[in-house]
């Protein structure tokens, strides 16, 4: 009886370990990036953002709440192909600059990127945007547009009005060694000289003392 | 002298050809890559559209034949543009033209690039338009009209301007690096009079021309 109990006990906790193990594997997913080509607003300077943005604060990146994703059924390849989407994300407001907002209120922040799945279960990771998933607990200066709905924002201008508060500090103090791994390499190639330019000016206007 | 003015001019050609070179690869902006010969459509066959109902009934039918714009004396085009109420599906391999839903403000396009099995390609770190094993393309444009308005209404050539620019990066095009230097249809953003056309130039012939050949 003492035997198959320890049994039923090892069994019980190997199972549970597996559980565990299987969520954290899944949690550290690592998906292919896949870059859409898009043609968007461009802004060139800090003050045309700043202009246009209706919302300017920083915020605490939270939770995501989920994707929405389109798609259409291609008649030769006899499939749904996707076409578009984005992941919504909580935000919390820790300062503000502009907008009527206050500190502690709470916005949906939508991000042009999603997971599409295949057939086969294979997941890519597709993205408009040039910055990489935001990073729950980090803390932004955002730059933020209205969307459709009333509560949801985005970024204006995508990458250039968005900087994470950690980078921020780091160019203040040595801008050769900010870190700037949370955009896309490719947009490092083509529009750093724009992106320093920008970091400048928003730090000099925005940096944490 | 006869002989130091001939060195001198030699001087001078090499040089000019050296910076026309160096003007030619910062100006270049088309990708290295290439669409698999069993694509049933490709640039130097003339690309085909399909425009569907979500487009035509949220733009019109008119502004589409604006990507006959690229033909020119070369051989990549733009063979065909079907609409509807045409159906799609009596022209399955046409590249799709359709308004997405999805796009977020200040998004006007965008365009997806397909294998033959209908994976996106664009492997990290990489432009689509620099891999081989392009199959297809499909366009999308926003379903959010008032980036287009020009004094409260749709205006044609912002439209025009994305529709061309979105078919530029089917014929493997990407965004000019150098933005302040290349007058092109392929910056991104609603036209201007210094950096973003409205319509195809002829740095932008230039490069389909080094791209796709004459």
């Amino acid at each position: 009886m003492k035997r198959i109990n320890k049994m039923i006990i090892l069994s019980s906790v190997l199972v549970l370990l597996s559980i565990i193990f299987a969520f954290v594997l899944s949690s550290q997913e690592e998906y292919e990036v896949v870059n859409i080509q898009c043609d968007r607003m461009v802004f060139d300077t800090l003050s045309e953002i700043e202009d246009y943005a209706v919302i300017v604060a920083e915020v605490a990146a939270e939770e995501e709440q989920g994707q929405e994703v389109s798609s259409f059924f291609d008649y030769e390849l006899k499939k749904e192909l996707p076409s578009g989407g984005y992941t919504k994300r909580d935000m919390t407001i820790t300062k503000v600059y502009k907008g009527d907002i206050e500190v502690g209120d709470k916005l949906v922040f939508l991000h042009d990127y999603y997971i599409w799945t295949y057939d086969d279960g294979r997941k890519q990771l597709i993205t408009l945007s040039g910055f990489k998933p935001l990073q729950k607990g980090e803390k932004y200066l955002v730059f933020l547009q209205e969307e459709y709905k009333k509560g949801e924002y985005s970024s204006a201008g995508d990458y250039l009005g968005l900087y994470p508060v950690d980078t921020i500090n780091d160019y203040l103090k040595a801008p050769e060694s900010a870190d700037f791994s949370y955009i896309y390499d490719m947009y490092q190639v083509d529009n750093m000289e724009k992106i320093i330019s920008m970091y400048d000016d928003v730090v000099r206007k925005y940096h944490k003392d | 002298m006869k002989k130091v003015l001939c060195l001198l001019l030699i001087v001078l050609l090499s040089s000019t050809i050296s910076f026309e070179k160096a003007a030619a690869v910062q100006l270049s902006y088309y990708g290295s890559g290439s669409y698999v010969d069993y694509a049933p459509v490709e640039p130097l066959d003339g690309i085909k559209f399909y425009v569907d109902y979500s487009a035509i009934s949220k733009y019109g039918s008119g502004a589409f034949s604006s990507a006959f714009d690229w033909n020119g004396n070369y051989s990549a085009n733009v063979a065909m543009i079907a609409q509807y109420p045409a159906s799609w599906s009596s022209y399955p391999t046409s590249f799709l033209i359709q308004v997405s839903t999805t796009l977020l403000n200040g998004v006007y396009g965008d365009t997806y690039y397909f294998n033959a099995a209908g994976t996106c390609i664009n492997p990290y770190y990489t432009f689509p338009m620099d891999q081989n094993g392009l199959y297809k393309c499909s366009i999308g444009l926003t379903s959010r009209e008032h980036l287009f308005w020009k004094n409260g209404s749709v205006c044609s050539e912002y439209l025009e301007k994305t529709i061309i620019h979105e078919v530029g990066h089917v014929f493997l095009l990407k965004h000019p690096a150098n933005v302040n230097y290349a007058f092109s249809v392929m910056n991104q953003g609603l036209p201007n009079n210094s950096t973003i056309a409205s319509s195809v130039t002829s740095l932008d012939r230039w490069n389909i021309t080094e791209k796709w050949g004459y």
